[in-house]
């Protein structure tokens, strides 16, 4: 995918960067609907605080819609240009 | 490059605009396709050429001045800004409360941030119908920052010859401290300006003084260095490439532009065709127009573009190229205003209109919207309630062979003062509301649960699942009051 250093950079922002967009935004949401203290309260990481589970939050949240981003430039590529399996083998 | 390319590539930009979309964000249907422009775009995002935009001075550059002064001012000086106890502004988020002056927002408020986004929207649309992209010129924090960077960047290594110099410049011991200074105060502004941004989330003095201990914690460092980092490298490394690649904004901005619409141009028939040329003789003698082609305004470019080949979606809408054309028409002695804020339709000889419909709907939409917004927040009540009924039974029948269901009752005193409260209920008569207490007090900005039994005779209960309203009312201020609907579940067919 990467024959040119520049073009994976390129891959790597067109990735990131809307999905941090997008993981703001709904990090946001998330938290003005559920308190994190309440949700957290009867499971194991009761101990963390609020501000530590905005933070790990919105990094997950930054994974999840990461994931999303990447698949879609990983189906944008066509069909024509994947290589035809005999091509894996050699 | 020749006049009919020129023409023709602007013809092309023009096309862009009217259909909203920009040439560097066209998608590419298909593989394929994959031509040139895909490549040139690609070897732009990793490395471009470095652009070392000139210093400008004049009218618009003091305007840009005068942005960066007051919101870099808003900006690092509102912190420390106390009001009595507490910082004025506070977005306080391990307290689930956001103050703003006087006011105090807590989650349930979420709609006035939603109001508040959308006005703001609104406020975008608005303007850059009015006159282009505003915002990303004067106000965008991209802008306002990478206009500080770019001050300590010539305070430390000169104006744009010299900076064009240094760089090519083999790396000798000056050349490393002038760059190893440069991004110390780079950095030092960074993070100064997470810091800051921090101190809107956590009390910025608790946080002053933790940080000259070293001893934030490791969430607020870790924010802390990430704004600080982010700043960094937006302002310093990034600059225009947000605007062209990252911004959200610059993408669609151009489907909000008419021929009305206020856009930096340059005057093709005033201007062309350019070339150099002596003081003091006339152009048109020797076949020229009023454009020397000094190239100042490509230049003064913050984004590397030159104006004179049209509107291009990678113009911020500065006004740097204003500033310099104008300078240069005077010493000159042209008039001013070869490269100026004009419509497509004054371009072309064409009446403008200002004042036409788009304007006048973003207009009234947005005062509507601020209308609302500002009277729903001082008619707010600084009171909430929620009632949530005992799931572990449906009812239960008293001694008396009464029906009684169990609440719990969450009352959120928002106010900044405490209040002595009453509850009642209506819509379900005669029924009988017990509580631990008569009246209870809830302190400035706390929330107080407890439980309340209601109880009803069965022979009074038409359904089921009967509709009740609890009341809660100050005792001591009047109209602070809220009522909350809750089911009363009973027994079926007792009447």
């Amino acid at each position: 995918m990467t024959s040119g250093g520049g073009y994976g950079t390129q891959r790597l922002v067109v990735v990131l960067w809307p999905s941090f967009l997008v993981a703001g935004v709904v990090t946001v949401l998330v938290f003005v609907l559920f308190d994190p203290l309440n949700v957290l309260a009867q499971t194991r990481y009761s101990g963390v605080s609020r501000l530590g589970a905005y933070s790990m939050g919105f990094f997950c949240l930054w994974l999840v819609t990461a994931a999303s981003s990447w698949l879609t430039c990983y189906f944008q590529r066509s069909p024509e240009k994947v290589p035809p399996p005999a091509a894996n083998n050699g | 490059m020749s006049g009919v390319t020129r023409s023709s590539q602007v013809t092309i930009l023009r096309q862009d605009i009217g259909h909203g979309s920009a040439p560097m964000s066209s998608p590419r249907p298909g593989g394929d396709n994959a031509g040139p422009a895909e490549t040139v775009e690609q070897s732009l995002y990793a490395k471009r050429q470095k652009i070392f935009p000139r210093q400008v001075h004049g009218m618009f550059a003091r305007l840009r001045l005068l942005g960066v002064v007051v919101l870099m001012g808003i900006y690092y000086g509102l912190p420390w800004v106390q009001l009595g106890e507490r910082q004025a502004v506070l977005f306080d988020l391990p307290a689930r409360k956001f103050y703003i002056f006087g006011l105090v927002f807590w989650p349930q408020d979420f709609i006035y941030l939603a109001s508040l986004l959308i006005i703001a929207a609104l406020a975008l649309f608005f303007f850059t119908a009015l006159a282009g992209r505003l915002w990303c010129g004067y106000a965008c924090p991209q802008t306002v920052w990478t206009e500080v960077f770019l001050w300590i960047e010539r305070r430390i290594e000169g104006d744009r010859g010299r900076q064009i110099k240094l760089d090519k410049s083999p790396w000798t011991a000056r050349k490393i401290t002038i760059k190893v200074a440069k991004h110390v105060a780079w950095i030092a502004l960074s993070l100064w300006t997470g810091y800051t941004f921090v101190g809107y989330f956590t009390p910025i003095r608790e946080l002053g003084q933790a940080a000259l201990s070293l001893d934030t914690g490791p969430w607020e460092t870790f924010w802390l260095l990430f704004y600080g980092f982010a700043t960094y490298g937006n302002a310093g490394w990034l600059r225009e490439q947000v605007c062209i690649y990252m911004c959200p904004y610059a993408r669609f901005q151009s489907a909000m532009f008419d021929n009305n619409t206020l856009i930096i141009s340059y005057d093709t028939g005033r201007g062309e065709p350019r070339g150099a040329r002596k003081r003091g003789i006339d152009p048109r003698d020797k076949g020229l127009g009023d454009c020397i082609d000094c190239t100042l305004c490509v230049q003064v470019c913050p984004t590397g573009i030159d104006i004179r080949d049209g509107l291009q979606y990678q113009c911020i809408g500065c006004s740097a190229c204003i500033d310099a054309c104008d300078e240069v028409m005077d010493k000159m002695g042209y008039p001013r205003g070869l490269v100026r804020y004009t419509t497509e339709n004054a371009l072309e000889g064409k009446a403008t209109a200002i004042l036409r419909p788009r304007v006048l709907v973003y207009a009234t939409v947005l005062v509507g919207m601020l209308a609302v917004v500002g009277y729903s927040i001082v008619a707010r009540v600084p009171l909430d309630l929620d009632v949530i009924r005992d799931r572990n039974t449906l009812y239960r029948e008293t001694a008396d062979g009464l029906v009684e269901n169990v609440y719990t009752l969450k009352v959120i005193n928002m106010d900044e003062r405490e209040h002595r409260f009453q509850l009642s209920t209506s819509g379900l008569e005669p029924a009988s509301l017990k509580l631990d207490h008569e009246t209870f007090v809830v302190a400035a900005g706390q929330v107080r649960e407890f439980s309340a039994r209601l109880q009803v005779d069965p022979l009074d209960l038409a359904r089921t699942s009967s509709e009740v309203f609890f009341e809660l009312r100050a005792l001591d201020e009047d109209g602070l009051m809220v009522r909350e609907p809750a089911r009363f579940l009973g027994p079926a067919g007792a009447r």
